[in-house]
């Protein structure tokens, strides 16, 4: 589709409206997965705690790392941009 | 009673309640004012669980119509190009940065969750399903059931980090101080794939787009790092 788009195949403004509409609800055909939580339950029971700990922090560790490295390195990246073009 | 049976087991029936449930769920969420608690799918999953136990239905009936929306998550992704396509200069210029960020990231995500599996061992089988948690469905279950994990706790723990990232991404970025659009884009859509990726659509065009972008990528990343790193932890 990207290279669609590229390519100019097909033009942007005439699907934006559709995939608006389908970026703000993709949770919609999460549902079912989710609602699979009702017979996976007992699975999971007794690790349930650890797992919901261990997905929330993980999930703040990759944010973190993630958004720390780019803003880091785009910060960088700006001040050496800076930096050349006083010198030129 | 058969009549109703066969109801249940139409197809549209796993459907309609879905879609029922889901604009309900995202009516009270708009009248509560976005109020991030009561995010729409958390509400409609509630409401459809709740439904199906008064009424005594089976998840495999329920599923029947329920299988037809899972199948389409990755399709719809597709539409994700689309942000992308709208941010493709920035993407061009700092094409290194944005790669290496999300390695990192994906990266530790696996590493992040052996540790804790090494601090607190969980049944191998539920630690198997979490490793590839904070990527897209299709390419988690593989990954999952390549480590002998259960498909379906797979994906409810997608589904789950992606709720998180849908629900607490703006604040996040708000504590650690991320403050450029790129930034928060990579580390939305590494941490928690394309159900972030509709929260970081609402913040911004480049954020968008760019954690739109890191699915794809970090998605690949997990695929090829994740054995290694489970293998040099010693698990599995």
């Amino acid at each position: 589709m990207l290279l669609f788009l590229i390519l100019k195949v097909i033009k942007v403004e005439k699907i934006k409206q559709v995939s608006d509409f389908f970026t703000q609800n993709i949770a919609f055909f999460f549902i079912p997965s989710t609602v699979a939580l009702m017979v996976n339950y007992k699975v999971i029971e007794n690790s349930i705690a650890g797992a919901l700990v261990a997905i929330v922090l993980t999930n703040i560790l990759v944010f973190f790392v993630t958004g720390f490295t780019a803003e880091w390195l785009l910060r960088l990246k700006n001040k050496r941009k800076g930096k050349s073009d006083g010198n030129s | 009673m058969e009549i109703l049976n066969a109801i249940y087991e139409n197809p549209l029936f796993g459907i309609i309640v879905s879609l029922l449930a889901y604009e309900a769920a995202v009516w009270i969420y708009n009248k509560s004012n976005k109020f991030v608690l009561l995010n729409p799918l958390l509400v409609s999953v509630a409401m459809v669980i709740g439904f199906l136990l008064i009424f005594d239905i089976p998840y495999d009936t329920y599923n029947i119509g329920g299988k037809f929306l899972t199948m389409f998550i990755s399709p719809v992704t597709v539409v994700l190009a689309v942000p992308l396509y709208l941010q493709i200069k920035s993407l061009k210029d700092n094409a290194g940065i944005i790669l290496f960020s999300i390695f990192i990231g994906a990266v530790a995500s696996v590493v992040g969750i052996c540790v804790y599996q090494k601090l607190f061992p969980m049944e191998t089988a539920v630690f198997a399903s979490l490793v590839p948690k904070s990527i897209t469905t299709a390419i988690a279950v593989e990954v999952s059931e390549q480590f002998g994990g259960i498909p379906g706790i797979t994906v409810i723990a997608v589904a789950f980090t992606g709720l998180l990232g849908a629900i607490f991404s703006p604040i996040m970025a708000k504590v650690f101080g991320v403050k450029n659009d790129i930034a928060k884009g990579l580390a939305i859509g590494t941490s928690s794939h394309v159900l972030g990726t509709t929260k970081a659509v609402e913040m911004g065009e480049q954020v968008g787009a760019m954690s739109s972008l890191s699915i794809a990528i970090a998605g690949v990343v997990t695929v090829f790092t994740a054995p290694f790193i489970v293998r040099l932890f010693g698990l599995l």
